[in-house]
């Protein structure tokens, strides 16, 4: 769910300045109206199987490659520039996708979706029940991210994935899981061509290439350097917007920055929040912001003393400068609140989720009240290569050394901040980069605030809430599950497992020549939207 | 009686050295920005009112002015504040690598250079097995091995630079070993500590100094590019080379100054040293003056 560089990749950066210089001094690219649609964008995916693609953004990536059983609907973004129709997804609905209709048995656990007739991949193969059968089941027995969101994260539930009469495919649960529509939406579950991945040699094949059927086919791909997509002919939906289009893979920021400012990209993605800042009153291109469900934390290992103490832990929280951190890191593209949703989110309740004001004094109060003696010495971890992050753990380290906690700032390769974020025991403070892939209150408290799952970033243990959050669980009635989720979050407040430092608010560069642009709910890819 | 081996220099030589310092500008240039930048070292952080690790948030990347003389970066820290206490970190860490190869190189060097064949063959052997290594990765490996950080960089750095005085003091020693002076005072019956320390080393000295001067440059670029790659200082120790990837991100959106002037100081600092060590040996070496070499 977020990027990372070793050092040895960073030693690379030492080619940055002259990468810069002769980017600088490149000839801008024909008008873009005369060719395929250019996006520069800087996270390139290690994998292009659905199944086994598990970061957020790399599954947006293949979106547009992969139809899905249903879809969220698109809405129209308030506030867009002039010039640009922006929408995005609309997480809290659902529409048919490559599925017409679907229904969910009362006992809630068979679902049973019907598929479009005369669907076919772009092999020519036809895509129907079998297909999408088969399709679910390799992914379901991917032991990957494919399992995971095919089961809704409810591992072992699922109990057949079988093609019915009438061309419908038939899910038979074990137990009764309603988010299992809503996963179905996520693109580790996308249609693929089983029978054209199995032609091909295997799973290894798909990593690289595409077996799809959806509004865009595969026409070129080099892993870490530019995938080149071209308009399906025989996709069954709307057809894409731009005939082709080029997706770059740039790493550098700065390059990515010369090259939006030098006109070469239609649309960049995954800009610094500095670099687009300074974008934000050029000439040629507007700024895209979309206020997302996630966020930058600060998790605090609860089962460590001194943070196994509450009013300690309150203290830290009113010690935290947010309006500092909003502006000097963020830039303004962000949001301030205080709670377990943030304010994009479906459960957000303002009553519930106001921003922590910025008060040393009281939080001085707070830390005499915890009995907690001073100095306080610990660990903050994050990942290697998020300049944000480091920004904030220099704040927050800054800032909590005026009341005695003296903080020791490491940064950790990406598998080591993985192997310790997701501890069993955490014994450090963790600053992340965190947000659901499904907008549902119930999905993110599955992984964010039960004691067992390895994802509580704080090693929270609210028995409270996790009760509330085992009754809310199956209600269907959304105004009677946020009477649930508003107590939750007064809990959750109350004894501040972690600092939400700011939500997210995404950004995307595009030149003035680019009329359409959408935002997926995971990842910004919605390429076949996006047109001139 | 006269001990002609006591001569560190011999006269024309230091004439010459005087002679010739008398009209080095450059060297004189040199000098002085060294010594600023020790001196800034030594006492800004004591003299400047604003500390290197105060964050401003009403300031912050702020340009050059009189408040901020070199800016600030993005947490509104003064860039002067960070610029000096970065060159205390690596004028004392120049400072530590110089001392410590100075000793256990050179104690190598010299231990192989009058300890007879197979400690020169032992000693060498392991000195060769360290100079295998191209410094910086060897100072990189040591730094991953040991987890980074400020004291884990400097020892990387130390232990890249132990062959460079071994094999330098080795060679020197070999040489002097075969000079009629020593062969003149071993004879007189001189215990060996009296001939390494009265004679050998005194000898060395010119070489030492010359070689101190390069490493001293080279153990600040060293520490700044680990710092680059984030293996050196650690946050939020302000140290040149951290600083100037710190700035990295500002640098094309205006916020030049954060990045340039921790590069300024590594330039200065390397650049410094290198011509000191450059022109004291051209004036000492008299082969360098018969060839017009300065």
């Amino acid at each position: 769910m977020s990027d990372a560089a070793s050092p040895a990749r960073r030693l690379g950066r030492l080619a940055g300045p002259l990468v810069v210089a002769l980017a600088a001094f490149a000839p801008s690219a024909a008008s873009a109206a005369d060719g395929p649609l250019i996006v520069n964008y800087s996270l390139p995916p290690p994998t292009l199987d659905p199944a086994f693609d598990c970061d957020i953004t790399d599954l947006g990536f293949i979106s547009s490659l992969y139809p899905t059983l249903l879809r969220h609907p698109q809405v129209p973004l308030e506030g867009a520039p002039e010039g640009v129709a922006v929408t995005r997804e609309d997480p809290a609905k659902l529409e048919g996708y490559v599925a017409e209709s679907w229904t969910v048995l009362d006992d809630g656990k068979t679902l049973t979706f019907k598929i479009r007739d005369g669907l076919v991949f772009s092999t020519g193969r036809p895509m129907d029940a079998a297909a999408v059968a088969a399709s679910l089941n390799r992914a379901l027995q991917s032991g990957a991210c494919g399992t995971y969101f095919t089961e809704a994260s409810q591992f072992g539930n699922t109990e057949s994935i079988t093609a019915g009469e009438g061309n419908t495919v038939v899910i038979t649960l074990k137990r009764p899981e309603p988010l299992v529509p809503f996963a179905l939406t996520v693109q580790a579950t996308g249609i693929v061509d089983v029978a054209e991945v199995e032609a091909n040699g295997g799973d290894q094949w798909l990593a690289s290439h595409a077996a799809g059927g959806g509004p865009y086919v595969l026409a070129e791909y080099q892993p870490g350097v530019k995938a080149v997509f071209k308009a399906n002919p025989t996709f069954f939906g709307t057809p894409a917007r731009e005939p082709e289009v080029v997706v770059n893979f740039i790493t550098d920021n700065a390059t990515l920055l010369l090259q939006a400012r030098n006109g070469n990209a239609d649309i960049t993605l995954g800009l610094s929040k500095a670099a687009v800042a300074s974008l934000a009153d050029s000439d040629g291109v507007k700024v895209i912001e979309v206020p997302t469900a996630r966020w930058q934390l600060v998790g605090f290992p609860t089962k460590v003393a001194p943070f196994d103490n509450v009013k300690f832990r309150e203290a830290l929280t009113y010690a935290v400068p947010y309006e500092a951190i909003l502006k000097t890191v963020a830039h303004g593209y962000g949001e301030l609140f205080f709670g377990p949703f943030p304010p994009a989110f479906p459960a957000y309740d303002e009553r519930f989720g106001a921003p922590r004001p910025y008060d040393l004094e009281k939080a001085r109060a707070l830390l005499a009240e915890s009995g907690v003696a001073t100095p306080v010495n610990a660990e903050l971890i994050f990942r290697e290569g998020q300049v944000d992050q480091e920004q904030i753990a220099t704040i927050v380290q800054g800032a909590w050394s005026q009341l005695g906690v003296n903080i020791a700032i490491k940064k950790l390769p990406a598998s080591g901040f993985q192997q310790a974020a997701q501890a069993e025991d955490k014994t450090a403070l963790i600053v992340r980069f965190d947000g659901p892939s499904i907008a549902d209150p119930a999905w993110l408290l599955d992984y964010d605030l039960r004691a067992a799952s390895v994802y509580n970033m704080s090693n929270y243990d609210s028995p409270e809430a996790e009760k509330l959050l085992d009754e809310a669980h199956p209600l269907a009635d959304q105004a009677e599950r946020q009477k649930y989720w508003d107590r939750i979050a007064e809990i959750w407040i109350a004894d501040a497992p972690r600092v939400p430092v700011y939500a997210d608010v995404y950004t995307a560069v595009v030149a003035d020549d680019v009329k359409h642009w959408s935002y997926a709910q995971n990842g910004p890819f919605d390429i076949d939207n996006w047109g001139r | 009686m006269t001990d002609i081996a006591d001569r560190r220099l011999p006269p024309s030589t230091a004439r010459r050295l005087a002679r010739g310092l008398r009209r080095d500008w450059a060297l004189y240039g040199a000098l002085a920005l060294f010594g600023a930048l020790v001196l800034l070292a030594a006492f800004g952080p004591l003299l400047w009112p604003i500390g290197p690790l105060e964050m401003d948030f009403a300031a912050t990347l702020a340009p050059p002015s009189l408040a901020h003389p070199m800016g600030t970066d993005g947490t509104g820290r003064d860039i002067f504040a960070r610029f000096m206490d970065g060159a205390r970190v690596s004028l004392s860490v120049g400072a530590a690598v110089v001392l410590t190869g100075f000793v256990f190189g050179g104690g190598l060097g010299l231990l192989a250079g009058i300890g007879g064949w197979t400690a020169d063959v032992l000693l060498m052997r392991i000195v060769d097995a360290l100079a295998a290594f191209p410094p910086l990765i060897l100072a990189m490996a040591v730094t991953v091995g040991l987890g980074g950080g400020l004291h884990t960089a400097a020892l990387g750095i130390m232990l890249s630079t132990v062959p460079f005085y071994a094999r330098l003091i080795r060679s020197d020693v070999l040489r002097l070993r075969g000079q009629t002076f020593i062969e003149a005072t071993t004879a007189l019956g001189a215990r060996p500590s009296r001939i390494v320390f009265r004679h050998l080393l005194p000898h060395t000295a010119s070489t030492m100094l010359i070689q101190s001067a390069a490493v001293f440059g080279y153990s600040i670029l060293t520490l700044a590019g680990l710092g680059f790659v984030g293996l050196g200082a650690q946050i939020p120790e302000p140290e040149w080379g951290a600083m100037i990837t710190e700035g990295l991100q500002y640098a094309l959106t205006g916020g030049w100054w954060v990045s340039v002037f921790p590069g300024i100081g590594v330039l200065i600092a390397v650049v410094t040293t290198n011509v000191i060590a450059d022109h004291v040996r051209d004036r000492i070496d008299p082969r360098g003056q018969q060839l017009g070499v300065v």
